[in-house]
């Protein structure tokens, strides 16, 4: 062996037996300096040393004695080997030379998520999440009736809900461990909800009269949004692009002045055929995730049940905090407050909840490293709300970044930003505020605490658009109520994050 | 000589106490959600002993397990303790009471000087609260997690020199704190009267019969298959923490199951090899009593003549611990002397062991062992198993005292194992016996046994002949209704049992209760 070798081989190597390494004067090193002063002497070959060196990743690493007893037993030592090769009554009297004479040396925690690995992925997904609304304006035209958006919004607000319950679900099985359960029950839950969908479908058509086109919409946007959560948990991001694409491609081909003259009949069937692959992908996806590893059973309790049905009821509020002014502008269709315009409001919000994800990983990368450099409690919870300041910051400002370049296109568009238009893009701004720290608190496990407030923000905003319908000030009260909304969330926030025990580590 | 048992449990002046006329037998990731020795071991008690009612308080995973054992006729009833399900999302305690509060502090203190007696004070008060409050929330709570932090910093650790480098940081006291309010979990067990409290293993088992020995003054036996510590320090127990949450824990774990030791008034582990670990861990060695596992010869006759391809067979589960690696590297040198062998693994993936299931496909792939080798999942009659054996094979990292070996043994097999824990006890010279994690002895021993068909013939013979001898069930079964009378337990009237014969429920269990924590 040359020097070189030796040289490489020891800073592979550290934990050698003392005796190894000779300081070059008998002062105690004491900095890392003085340490690159030892000299390398040839290894012992010392049974213990040889064994030391061997069982090397165990005795640097070894809580006690008696763990490195345990290793030692697994790599075949018995209590005679022990006598007969290194010269100790046991297994355990070995151990306890090893234990002593082996310097510990621990390496840092890699057990930890790193939760930004991909933060382009997370801020596409805001344009991923916006894309099929593209896909309403080419539809709108064949459902000439008032009740279209107002359909069309329930069925939002019905996906929603659903979609939060098979993320729950999905989520919860596969933190068990569980991804072939998790892939059964989203398949199944997907299959199901085909059937379920075709059947109301029907129902409802016999029953509110409304034409079969706009029924049909209505459950295959459902189906949608249940498709898109199921995919997004798999993280097949990909996948939903690719089975979008079509349906983008014709939409924009068609809306941006049908350059090529594509019929309407072509740009619906491009629709239809992005709604059908993106179902079909997630079939896949849900049953690629069954068949790999062992086929378990998704089998949930009744903690989980409710736990579910919370998020479930937090998915549909949500829906129906974004969706209440459109829905008011439907039901009062008027040529000022057209719902194209309204829904237009809405997309910087969409948009933003990709710049939500991205900004929720970095503030648990974030809160992470606070926890571990922060020396005590009251350092980690100043941090803490530190960093929660710039993710919620980061988000509201990419928002209102956004909100503003949609008031401009909205003002170069129809030539001005009508006042109810201009206050929903403000409402929204802080309803977005909202939804981030929602999102912020449910991760803490808060959302009993998110929900009654959810609940009360409702209340708010549906109760006097559904007293006086026509009256002016809906967007105002619309506007007041997100501000205080966001307001009594942050502050929410701020109270909890301050609380350890809501950061599992 | 066998000890004297001697319970500490009290009776009144007439002698007598309350009996329940329940045997509890307590078990942890086993019976009856789950395949495997231990489960058998169980299976094989309360069958076995149609005299005594048992009730079983089974420590699971979530709670949503089901029976995979059809239930015998003399069980009670089946209680759930889930230990990493989900926590109730109702609002946490913000406020703890000063029950709690001082409780704690005494648990904190305990753990961190690392002090036994101490520890078992403070789980007697923790029990305590947990009768009358959640503890599940108190120790999830702001002030628990502050107070373990604040301790855990102030606290000298003498365990290595350079410890005082590590000092615990608030994630570790947040992954710490969390990791031990699951493993207390047991401690808030429902646990209604018995008159023995039968734990299967340590750990958290004994916790639980722990409890019942202090609420109810009945004596608690533990029997220990495995060692319970030594396989938490080997399955490199929370590997992914850092060290100051792995020694916290794994002291926990440690002094938990010293605990046991000194609070049982009889150990019985499945081998004799198995005592130094628990002296060593604070047993008195007259408490400690080794009771071999036992098979049923009817159910295990001679398993005929051997297949006409030399075959190796091993029978388990799929674990790390079961060491199927070194089983198939071995395989690897195996056919380059024997192209025609064969290796056939029976045996399920336990959830959770996916992954590791996969690396021994891909260990088997990588060396190209498919004409040779192969996992053919798990074998309904375990006996066709042997039969198809001209070797039986066991590769484990750690053992108590394994089925594999004896019931292949009393099937007339000639077995090939490694030395760990009771297999040497349980082959003796009827069988080769090599050194754990030796993939080239554990090959020569195959390919001498599978070529010297004399030798195979002669050892097969005398491990029938030994475990008819040692290991028969009517010796298990009996060494065990012995202690439970001795110990107090209430067997059903003989009028009962003549009555009737017993007669299993031909359905599996359904819907276990499952126990909340109190």
């Amino acid at each position: 062996m040359t020097t070189h070798d030796a040289h490489l081989r020891a800073a592979e190597t550290p934990a050698m037996p003392p005796e190894t390494l000779v300081p070059v004067d008998a002062a105690p090193a004491k900095s890392k300096t003085a340490a690159a002063r030892y000299v390398l002497t040839p290894r012992s070959t010392a049974p213990v040393d040889v064994l030391s060196r061997r069982l090397d990743a165990v005795c640097t690493h070894a809580v006690s004695a008696l763990e490195i007893a345990a290793a030692l037993e697994a790599d075949g030592i018995s209590d005679d080997k022990c006598r007969e090769d290194y010269g100790y009554d046991d297994v355990f009297a070995l151990a306890t030379e090893l234990y002593a004479r082996v310097p510990l040396r621990t390496t840092g925690y890699t057990g930890r998520r790193v939760f930004t690995r991909a933060p382009g992925r997370n801020i596409a997904r805001g344009l991923l999440f916006a894309l099929p609304g593209l896909f309403y304006f080419v539809v709108e035209p064949m459902f000439p009736s008032r009740a279209a958006p107002v359909a069309l919004l329930l069925a939002v607000m019905a996906g929603w809900g659903i979609s939060q319950v098979m993320a729950i679900i999905g989520h919860t099985l596969v933190g068990r461990g569980n991804r072939s359960g998790a892939g059964m029950a989203l398949g199944l839950i997907l299959i199901g909800g085909l059937g379920l969908m075709a059947a109301a479908g029907g129902l409802a058509a016999m029953v509110t009269g409304w034409n079969h086109n706009l029924v049909a919409a209505c459950f295959t946007q459902t189906l949608y949004i249940m498709s898109a959560a199921v995919l997004l948990l798999f993280e097949r991001d990909r996948l939903l692009w690719i089975s979008l694409v079509p349906g983008v491609v014709v939409s924009v081909a068609y809306l941006a002045g049908n350059p090529f003259g594509l019929t309407r009949e072509v740009a619906v069937g491009a629709v239809v055929i992005a709604m059908a692959l993106t179902f079909g992908t997630a079939v896949y996806t849900a049953d690629r995730a069954y068949q790999e590893g062992p086929r378990n059973r998704a089998r949930l309790g009744r903690t989980d049940a409710w736990r579910t049905l919370q998020f479930g009821i937090y998915g549909v509020l949500l829906a129906a905090l974004l969706a209440a002014p459109m829905l008011h502008a439907a039901a009062t269709h008027t040529p000022e407050d057209s719902p194209s315009l309204l829904g237009a409001a809405m997309v910087p919000l969409v948009l933003s909840m990709g710049v939500a994800e991205w900004q929720l990983a970095s503030y648990a990368d974030r809160r992470n490293r606070a926890m571990d450099l922060a020396p005590d409690i009251e350092t980690f919870s100043q941090a803490a709300w530190r960093n929660l300041l710039i993710a919620a910051g980061t988000h509201a400002a990419a928002l209102f970044g956004l909100t503003v370049v949609t008031a401009v296109g909205i003002a170069v568009i129809a030539g001005h930003v009508p006042t109810d238009v201009a206050e929903l893009l403000a409402a929204y701004v802080f309803l977005g505020a909202a939804v981030f720290m929602a999102l912020v608190l449910t991760t803490w496990g808060r959302i009993s605490v998110v929900l009654p407030i959810l609940v009360l923000a409702v209340v708010a905003i549906w109760l006097p658009a559904l007293a006086s319908p026509h009256a002016t000030q809906l967007m105002t009260i619309y506007l007041i109520a997100s501000a205080a909304l966001a307001g009594c969330l942050l502050a929410l926030g701020w109270r909890e994050v301050r609380v350890v025990s809501n950061h599992g580590a | 000589m066998p000890p004297t048992i001697t319970s500490t449990a009290n009776r009144n002046s007439t002698g007598d106490r309350s009996r329940p006329g329940v045997i509890a037998l307590i078990t942890e990731g086993t019976y009856p959600a789950h395949q495997g020795g231990v489960s058998v071991w169980c299976d094989q008690l309360i069958r076995g002993l149609p005299e005594f009612r048992f009730d079983v308080h089974a420590i699971t995973g979530t709670g949503l397990e089901r029976s995979v054992w059809k239930r015998p006729a003399n069980l009670n009833r089946t209680l759930l303790t889930p230990i990493w399900g989900a926590m109730s999302t109702r609002p946490r305690h913000r406020r703890e009471f000063p029950d709690f509060a001082a409780a704690h502090q005494h648990f904190v203190a305990a753990l961190l000087a690392d002090d036994v007696d101490l520890f078992i004070g403070a789980l007697k008060d923790l029990r305590r609260y947990s009768e009358q409050h959640d503890l599940t929330a108190a120790l999830t709570s702001e002030a628990a997690l502050r107070r373990l932090h604040e301790s855990w910093l102030a606290a000298p650790d003498s365990t290595r020199a350079s410890v005082a480098t590590h000092a615990p940081s608030v994630a570790d006291a947040v992954h710490a704190g969390a990791l031990l309010e699951h493993l207390l979990r047991a401690l808030s067990a429902d646990v209604p009267p018995a008159d023995i409290y039968h734990a299967s293993s340590n750990g958290l088992a004994s916790l639980i019969a722990m409890v019942g020995k202090w609420k109810y003054d009945a004596p608690f036996i533990l029997t220990e298959h495995g060692i319970y510590l030594r396989e938490r320090y080997m399955a490199l127990g929370y590997r992914d923490a850092t060290y100051p949450v792995r020694m916290l824990v794994l002291r926990f774990v440690r002094l938990l199951t010293s605990a046991a030791y000194l609070v049982a008034d009889l150990i019985t582990p499945g081998s004799r090899y198995n005592r130094r670990w628990q002296e060593r861990n604070g047993a008195d060695p007259a408490k400690v009593r080794p009771i071999h596992n036992g098979v049923d010869h009817r159910e295990f006759p001679d398993a005929g003549p051997e297949p006409a391809a030399p075959t190796l067979v091993w029978v388990g589960r799929i674990d790390p611990l079961k060491d199927l690696e070194t089983l198939i590297r071995a395989a690897d040198i195996v056919r380059k002397h024997i192209p025609n062998f064969r290796l056939r693994m029976y045996g399920s993936v336990p959830v959770g062991n996916e992954a590791y299931a996969e690396r021994c496909q891909a260990l088997l792939d990588r060396l190209d062992l498919a004409g040779h080798a192969r996992f053919e999942g798990r074998i309904p009659v375990i006996l066709d198993a042997y039969s198809a054996a001209s070797v039986v094979v066991l590769s484990s990292r750690s053992e108590g005292f394994p089925y594999t070996v004896i019931e292949a043994m009393m099937s007339g097999r000639a077995t090939v194992s490694t030395d760990v824990g009771g297999v040497g006890e349980a082959v003796g010279d009827a069988g080769l016996v090599v050194p754990p994690r030796d993939p080239k002895a554990f090959a020569e021993a195959c390919i001498d046994l599978l070529q010297d068909h004399k030798r195979r013939y002669l050892l097969s013979q005398a491990a029938r002949v030994r475990a008819l001898k040692y290991f028969t069930l009517q010796q298990f079964l009996g060494i065990y209704r012995e202690i439970y009378l001795e110990l107090g337990a209430t067997p059903v009237p003989e009028a009962v049992l003549a009555a009737g014969e017993p007669r299993d429920d031909p359905a599996e269990f359904v819907g276990l209760e499952s126990v909340p924590a109190t």
